[in-house]
């Protein structure tokens, strides 16, 4: 969640793009630009449509109350989801498997990889799920240690979009502490954001 | 004999096999099934999940004048482990303030109803929509005038 206020002015190209306020009235709306409405299953999410024409597209602060929070997501083709999603897990999946067969301490741990889901397992120290969730174009991650996250593609990479983090970044500081080295996963396919 | 065939199909119970008692449980005796005037400026409506993820959870809550929850309704459609997080989450946040309430963590529904990695999901779900429902109450709360406009 972004202050809205912080983005003096945000240029959003994409198909899509979904504006969601939180602790904002549902009385305010863009006007003008494409069309706005409520969405039927979340009250407070203002829903914009019809980019189409107008992309690339300007979003004015100006329009909403000093203080709102916002959070913006531009939605990618549905091909290009199922081939940067594959692309991560497959990379990710190679590179877990490598770490596994290196720490021979580690009994009954495993990984398997198949239609779209990422199962780490590692004994003790609990089961890792990564899978992809076609419907929202996100990867889903649960987490034995920190619970459930779910991951957007933002900036070449995936990022859960409550705290900023990443979804490479979680995993080799929890990877890290499980197996008391440090883990480096950045050689994997969409594992640093584009600036990183 | 077509008689005795049906019988037995629905005796099976292959697809609740895998899930834990608690979780079958809260699905086949969910609590506090049902609605709240959403218009009440008392009532605190969460909506979360999406439909085309297939997990839609409504919780909501009555919030009496010293902050407490004095009564929570929810309506899922879902796996059963949505609803079963739901379920308990309602059973969770009554007779709780609005502060206790919001320190109820997935992790604790998750642990209660014995969910596996797959299904953390689930309650996730729930934590959300009872942020939702509280923040939606704040809203009301902090803006009456507004909501009245909006109806």
């Amino acid at each position: 969640m972004i202050p809205l206020i912080n983005h003096s002015m945000k240029t959003v190209r994409g198909i899509r793009v979904g504006v969601r306020l939180l602790s904002c009235p549902a009385t305010h709306r863009l006007s003008g630009v494409g069309l706005l409405f409520h969405s039927p299953v979340a009250p407070h999410t203002l829903e914009l449509t019809s980019l189409t024409r107008c992309t690339p597209y300007t979003l004015h602060p100006g329009l909403f109350p000093r203080g709102s929070v916002c959070n913006y997501t531009t939605e990618m083709d549905s091909a290009r989801y199922e081939q940067v999603s594959d692309e991560t897990l497959d990379s990710l999946s190679e590179m877990l498997e490598e770490l596994i067969e290196s720490d021979a301490s580690l009994s009954d741990s495993d990984v398997l990889f198949s239609s779209g889901v990422l199962t780490l397992q590692l004994g003790a120290s609990g089961t890792y799920v990564i899978n992809k969730q076609v419907p929202n174009k996100q990867i889903w991650f649960s987490s034995p240690h920190s619970g459930p996250k779910r991951f957007d593609f933002q900036d070449q990479t995936w990022i859960y979009k409550h705290t900023g983090e990443t979804l490479h970044g979680v995993l080799e500081e929890e990877l890290s502490q499980i197996f008391h080295t440090q883990i480096d996963l950045s050689a994997c396919l969409y594992a640093r954001t584009a600036s990183q | 004999m077509p008689l005795l065939n049906t019988t037995t199909r629905n005796v099976a119970v292959v697809p609740v096999k895998h899930y834990h008692e608690k979780v079958i449980d809260h699905y086949e005796n969910p609590r506090n099934v049902g609605s709240l005037d959403k218009n009440d400026t008392t009532v605190g409506t969460g909506l979360v999940g999406a439909p085309a993820c297939g997990d839609v959870m409504k919780l909501q809550v009555r919030v009496d004048a010293e902050g407490k929850i004095i009564d929570a309704k929810f309506k899922t459609f879902g796996c059963g482990s949505a609803i079963a997080s739901s379920s308990l989450a309602t059973e969770w946040v009554k007779g709780k303030t609005m502060d206790e309430a919001l320190k109820i963590k997935n992790v604790d529904i998750a642990k209660e109803l014995k969910l596996p990695p797959v299904k953390l999901h689930c309650s996730m779900l729930a934590e959300d929509a009872i942020k939702a429902a509280l923040s939606d109450y704040r809203i009301k709360q902090s803006s009456k005038d507004n909501i009245k406009k909006n109806d």
